[in-house]
């Protein structure tokens, strides 16, 4: 038999069937042109069934683990009687508040800040179970929404994903 | 402008799946750069000129972007072409029998990075020398000469093993 050429390799090259993409990304390809939302990675290994039964699972073991803090909710409270004291202690249901989800709600470690929920927050009822709603926008440091009457930050705002800065509100007006 | 881009992909599926395959070694991680790349693409400006060398290129650079996650493995493991299942009369393709198909596999393998490359966009995707030199931003000459050398390498290698 002759001796292997470079050609001969190349021929072979030329001849191997390529393996095909997935159809799965050909799917997902055709969805990206044609505006459709491009999770494919999470379709594509969980697919659907799984997908929820997973939220199911998570819902399940969120529920648990809730379950679970609120029983050691009193040992917590003990354990920061200043934050209780000033923080939550107007607070009817202040068990229900943690310092802890306390400061990564806002994102701030000084609770003095935030003294009084209800400087910043409405409540539902009487019991004061829930947060109702923002009273005081804290990023502007005033009743800016009441102030200004605004009830939609794009209103204000431009930009895609972050809030861009405003056209039409001045800084001072914000201060 | 995304029709041309969509008609890139019909065109080139293959050969950009199997450079994201050359690269990450994997073809969940190829399948995932490729989407990545299609994602970026779909929401840029594209150039105007020819638009292949500019799609493998972010095929590629999403691959990369993927192995320096550390995601991709170290050993080509994902096989870049399909079993031969059929047989012809053709003497060269008769080359191609299960055992020839494993050597080739294993030598291209084998390969440096830079090689494979080059024999992957050239061979497998049927890129000119100047396309893959604007996809890898190496000069056509250079891409050349590494073709050429892989060639060489893939010719002893299975000199060796076949004959």
């Amino acid at each position: 038999m002759k001796e292997l050429q470079g050609h001969d390799v190349e021929n072979l090259l030329e001849q191997v069937d390529l393996v095909q993409p997935p159809e799965t990304l050909d799917k997902c390809i055709d969805q990206l042109f044609h505006g459709a939302c491009p999770i494919r990675s999470v379709h594509r290994r969980f697919g659907f069934t799984q997908l929820c039964g997973a939220a199911v699972v998570a819902l399940l073991v969120g529920g648990l683990i809730g379950f679970s803090a609120a029983q050691y909710n009193p040992v917590m409270a003990r354990l920061s009687q200043g934050v209780d004291a000033s923080a939550l202690g107007n607070m009817n249901a202040a068990s229900l508040f943690t310092p802890v989800v306390f400061n990564k709600l806002h994102g701030h470690s000084n609770n003095a800040e935030f003294a009084d929920c209800s400087a910043c927050h409405e409540f539902a009822n009487k019991d004061q179970q829930q947060l109702e709603k923002w009273r005081m926008d804290s990023f502007h440091d005033a009743e800016i929404r009441e102030q200004l009457g605004v009830s939609d930050c794009r209103n204000c705002h431009t930009g895609k994903g972050d809030l861009g800065p405003s056209p039409h509100v001045k800084q001072q007006e914000l201060d | 402008m995304s029709q041309l881009l969509e008609a890139v992909y019909r065109e080139q599926r293959q050969g950009l799946y199997s450079l994201a395959v050359s690269v990450t070694a994997s073809h969940q991680l190829a399948e995932d750069a490729v989407h990545n790349a299609f994602e970026r693409l779909i929401r840029k400006s594209l150039p105007a000129g020819d638009l292949v060398p500019y799609v493998y290129r972010a095929v590629r650079n999403a691959a990369i972007d993927l192995c320096r996650t550390g995601q991709a493995q170290n050993r080509m493991c994902a096989r870049l072409f399909e079993e031969p299942g059929r047989k012809s009369d053709d003497p060269t393709q008769q080359l191609m029998t299960n055992e020839t198909h494993q050597q080739l596999r294993r030598a291209i393998e084998s390969l440096s990075e830079n090689y494979r490359e080059a024999v992957v966009l050239k061979a497998f995707a049927g890129l000119t020398f100047d396309q893959i030199g604007l996809v890898t931003g190496i000069p056509a000459k250079t891409i050349a000469t590494r073709y050429r050398r892989a060639i060489g390498e893939l010719q002893d290698k299975l000199s060796k093993q076949l004959f």
